[in-house]
């Protein structure tokens, strides 16, 4: 995303959220007006009206917890595999050129292909949506294990090196700290794909969950039903998203420090040392 | 410790200091040092017949064009690649690997940025499993003497390229290495910090009376602050000649413009013909 901050004034929040009660209205008169069948096209009234019922019935309350819960529950699986394996094939060249040929053959495959597979193994329950969202957790996490294992300095390896240091404190000193960055990002793209995995697996045949929801709703033409079934995964993704930022920012925090200027810095240090972590961008830093 | 403490006043440096007498050069011995390379392209001789001993407490600068191996003598030196022939000695002892009382300075600050200022001077003390309390109050006198103590617990993307050298320098004293070994520490600031920093340079050396050795690609640089300046010429790399300079301590930027370091400038220059060849 570029930096749009400056633009973020009083006046133009205003604006923002006129842009988006036109929007709104727009789309509600629209299926009167061009004549477009509500199986086609619901009113944004109606949409809304099914995101009450569905959100107030506890409909969705129970669906999203069972989606959430297959994408917590692959992602982890996925990511902490993925995560073992690369670390497994960075540091072991003989254990590399054995697993890579494979690794490059299931990168290469379309993975949620897989998913009709997984519900004829492990049935209409949570564990076929688990083991798609794993799958396509997995990969994203290991590859950027491994080119982030790699990318470590090669001065600061040669720092530790010549300090006597071992190849294993090369690593939890330096590699993987080094990986972090690359590790987040990793996980990031495998979160996204673990909703994506989980919700294309509840279409394919499932007892519950958004997707399964959203299917049964299409069957019988509650296109408002499907469009706020949409609007509650959106929020699933935009939360977990999020939550995922919040975690990068903390774990990585030094990639937000910027420049400190000298006599700022003599005040800050003595009196409270841990504000550098929650702005990276301290009064009068940045020219 | 004790010469730490006095550094911090300016009046505790000792004005002059004899140069090492040759005969005491035997700290270092770099013995017929050979360094070929390449494994299935053609082999390229990175250093031959390198032959020089270094005195204890000694400041001594190699300068030579890029290609000329100097820091392929320094990777030697740090343990960090073996020789393909000659051997080098530490005392009586043969080099064979890393060494733990030695300290180096790369042409980067090679910081760790999820480390504070301290943490990161405090590097050498993890990675040899020392008892980091032992040392706390020396990596914090280090910090002072580079004069960063209110950046302590400021973290290396906080700092201007500088200050993140001056870590880099204190980290490499932290655990009292008897020699230190710079890689063109000063090779990416402008020019004048890095005419700052060699006289800072200066100044520790002279108070920590540690053995320096110095690569560099400016044979100002070079002049200003060694006891003798090792000049290098590329393809193979060997040394061309090495220079005693003879020019009084504590030495001032000022003296650059003297004629007997205007001397001392020409006669290295002279080994790389025309002036562009050093850059």
């Amino acid at each position: 995303m570029p930096d749009l901050s400056s633009l973020d004034t009083p006046r133009n929040r205003i604006l923002s959220i006129l842009l988006l009660c036109l929007v709104l209205v727009i789309w509600q008169v629209s299926p009167a007006l061009f004549k477009i069948p509500a199986f086609i096209l619901p009113t944004a009234s109606a949409v809304a009206e099914g995101l009450w019922r569905g959100l107030t019935g506890g409909l969705y309350l129970y669906h999203g917890a069972v989606t959430l819960f297959e994408v917590l529950a692959g992602f982890a699986l996925g990511g902490s595999l993925g995560l073992a394996l690369g670390v497994a094939v960075a540091l072991n060249r003989r254990f590399a050129y054995f697993i890579y040929p494979y690794i490059i053959m299931f990168q290469s495959m379309p993975k949620v292909a897989l998913a009709p597979l997984f519900v004829l193994w492990f049935g209409l329950g949570v564990t076929s949506k688990i083991v798609t969202a794993a799958l396509v957790a997995f990969f994203p996490v290991m590859i950027n294990t491994i080119s982030g294992l790699n990318s470590a300095d090669k001065d600061r390896i040669d720092l530790i090196l010549s300090l006597g240091g071992s190849e294993r404190q090369v690593f939890t000193m330096l590699r993987f700290p080094s990986a972090l960055p690359f590790i987040m990002a990793g996980l990031e793209i495998a979160m996204a794909l673990s909703l994506i995995g989980t919700v294309v697996t509840e279409f394919l045949g499932a007892d519950a969950g958004l997707g399964m929801l959203m299917q049964s709703m299409n069957f019988m033409m509650d296109v408002a039903g499907s469009f706020s079934v949409l609007i509650i995964l959106a929020v699933v993704g935009l939360v977990l998203n999020q939550t995922l930022i919040m975690i990068r920012h903390r774990v990585l925090f030094w990639e937000r420090l910027g420049r400190v200027d000298p006599e700022a810095a003599a005040e800050t240090t003595a009196a409270e040392p841990k504000t550098r972590q929650a702005d990276g961008a301290l009064p009068a830093s940045q020219q | 410790m004790t010469l730490l403490k006095g550094a911090s006043t300016a009046e505790a440096y000792p004005k002059h200091r004899a140069p090492v007498a040759s005969s005491t050069r035997d700290f270092i011995r770099i013995n017929e040092v050979g360094k070929l390379f390449g494994g299935r392209g053609p082999v390229v001789t990175a250093l031959q017949d390198i032959k020089l001993d270094i005195g204890l407490g000694e400041f001594v600068a190699v300068v030579g064009p890029s290609g000329c191996g100097k820091s392929t003598l320094l990777r030697i030196l740090a343990g960090l690649i073996p020789t393909s022939t000659g051997t080098v000695w530490f005392g009586n002892r043969k080099l064979e690997g890393p060494r733990h009382d030695i300290g180096v300075v790369f042409q980067s600050p090679v910081l760790f940025p999820w480390r504070t200022v301290l943490d990161n001077v405090l590097v050498p003390i993890d990675v040899q499993k020392l008892d980091r309390k032992k040392y706390l109050s020396r990596a914090r006198e280090l910090i002072e003497l580079v004069g960063l103590s209110e950046f302590e617990q400021r973290y290396p993307a906080e700092l201007s390229g500088g200050m993140q050298q001056r870590v880099g320098i204190a980290r490499a004293l932290v655990h009292d290495p008897a020699m230190l070994l710079m890689d063109e520490p000063f090779g990416a600031l402008d020019a004048m910090t890095r005419e700052h920093m060699n006289v800072e340079l200066q100044r520790f050396w002279l108070a920590q009376s540690k053995t320096i050795l110095f690569i560099t690609h400016s044979i100002s640089e070079a002049v200003f602050l060694a006891d003798r300046v090792v000049v290098m010429t590329p393809r193979p790399g060997r040394i061309a000649e090495v220079l005693d300079i003879d020019l009084p301590r504590e030495r001032t930027l000022d003296m650059m413009a003297t004629p007997p370091f205007g001397e001392y400038v020409r006669r290295v220059r002279a080994h790389f013909g025309t002036a562009g060849v050093m850059d």
